[in-house]
């Protein structure tokens, strides 16, 4: 039974699996420009810099802590996810 | 409209400077709407609430909406500063009312309270251990199909579950590189009745399964690489209800390309991406434009603080709806 050499074989493989490893890196590039276009533009994601709490009793103690009355957003839908 | 708002740059500063700026939703702090479970969180509230809308709230606001929403200037004691309801706000009038808001809380300081650690680590919420991977859903009306109206030049978003079994399911049917195959049905269902759905003026309503017409998703693994594998889907759907609020037929048809790549050691979502282009028509009492529009759709793989808090729309409206969003159907056989 002949028994490929096993140089040849792991040669073989490695070569295969980064050509196939480059290729899983990227997406098609008109998926990624499309995706591009739909996502937010800096000037539309302003309102995300606001350093926002999420747990309102982490925000009650950092309001006591930091004598600073909270600002409280809330929406049908979280302000944060879907509205 | 009030993401506008917010995104003016001088109101936006002026709250990141004198404020603990909290964003919160219904769901969490009115659950009582929705069939949600309360909580230590909603409780409290609950009481600012009703403060709030004694005092502040326009007359017959509450009687009318029934609803919490709109911006609070609130002590970490519940002392009340401010109510206002979220909607036709003006970023000086809201910079002014926020001025005087804080005023009023320096003249009247609250009283010290004990929040204790253990009560903030029960109000944190954490991505459930089931996720394998959470994405971001963006939607955006076309620019052919948009009008002037500012209603329509919004953005939609959401966040989505992608969950332990779907990547074991599909990492078990792509075990052949090329070899096409149905993506799972419950990760397909998840994705037309919930997520490919038009939100950019407001929540959309969502279908059930019986409003699902079509939905075929087919995928393929395209590459292997060490424990990472990468995953190409077409997909179509067609989708149509009536809406609950006037039965106004509404509805999307449309196509979808993915590109994933799962690691096969973790069962998690490695990267994603993702992009759709859809007719959508009805739900004009939601300001969409009139007859047939386009729609625009992207995802992409998100691990953050953000994501990790909030959930997908439907799975955060109570128990239940959160088990129908792991494991939902429709009635459209693959394929068709």
């Amino acid at each position: 039974m002949h028994r490929p050499d096993w140089r040849t074989t792991t040669s073989a493989l490695l070569a295969t699996a980064l050509a196939i490893g480059a290729a899983a890196q990227r997406a098609p590039r008109d998926l990624e420009e499309h995706v591009r276009r739909v996502l937010p533009s800096k000037a539309e994601a302003r309102w995300l810099e606001i350093p926002w709490q999420t747990n309102l009793m982490r925000a009650r103690q950092l309001s006591q802590q930091q004598r600073k009355p909270m600002f409280i957003w809330l929406m049908d839908g979280h302000v944060l996810g879907c509205t | 409209m009030s993401r506008a708002l917010i995104n003016d740059p001088k109101l936006n500063r002026y709250i990141a400077a004198n404020f603990v700026p909290v964003a919160a939703s219904i769901e969490r702090l009115q659950p009582s709407r929705y069939g949600g479970d309360e909580s230590d969180s909603s409780r409290w509230f609950g009481r600012v609430a009703e403060r709030a809308f004694a005092e502040f709230a326009p007359p017959g606001w509450w009687d009318t909406f029934q609803t919490y929403q709109g911006f609070y200037v609130v002590g970490h004691d519940g002392a009340v500063f401010d109510y206002k309801v979220a909607w036709g706000l003006e970023p000086d009038d809201m910079t002014d009312a926020l001025a005087e808001a804080s005023t009023q809380y320096r003249r009247h300081p609250p009283r010290r309270v004990v929040i204790s650690d253990h009560v903030v680590r029960q109000a944190e919420h954490v991505l459930p251990k089931s996720v394998a991977g959470a994405l971001r859903v963006f939607n955006r009306v076309t620019t052919e199909t948009r009008s002037d109206t500012d209603a329509h030049n919004g953005i939609g978003r959401d966040h989505a579950w992608i969950y332990r079994e779907d990547v074991i399911a599909i990492l078990d049917a792509g075990r052949q590189i090329r070899q096409r195959f149905d993506l799972p049905a419950a990760l397909v269902a998840r994705l037309v009745r919930f997520h490919l759905l038009d939100h950019a003026r407001n929540v959309s309503e969502d279908f059930d399964a019986d409003q699902v017409q079509k939905a075929q998703f087919r995928a393929r693994c395209i590459a292997v690489e060490g424990d990472l594998a990468t995953f190409s889907v077409q997909g179509t759907y067609r989708s149509e209800g009536r809406t609950q609020e006037d039965g106004e037929a509404f509805g999307v048809v449309g196509t979808i390309d993915l590109r994933f790549v799962l690691d096969r050691s973790t069962k998690r979502v490695a990267r994603f991406r993702g992009y759709g282009r859809a007719t959508a028509w009805g739900q004009t009492g939601n300001g969409a434009p009139p007859g047939r529009y386009g729609v625009e759709f992207a995802l992409v793989d998100v691990d953050d603080a953000i994501s990790a808090a909030v959930p997908p729309f439907y799975a955060g409206l109570n128990p239940a709806a959160a088990a129908l969003y792991r494991t939902p159907t429709v009635d459209a056989a693959p394929g068709r």
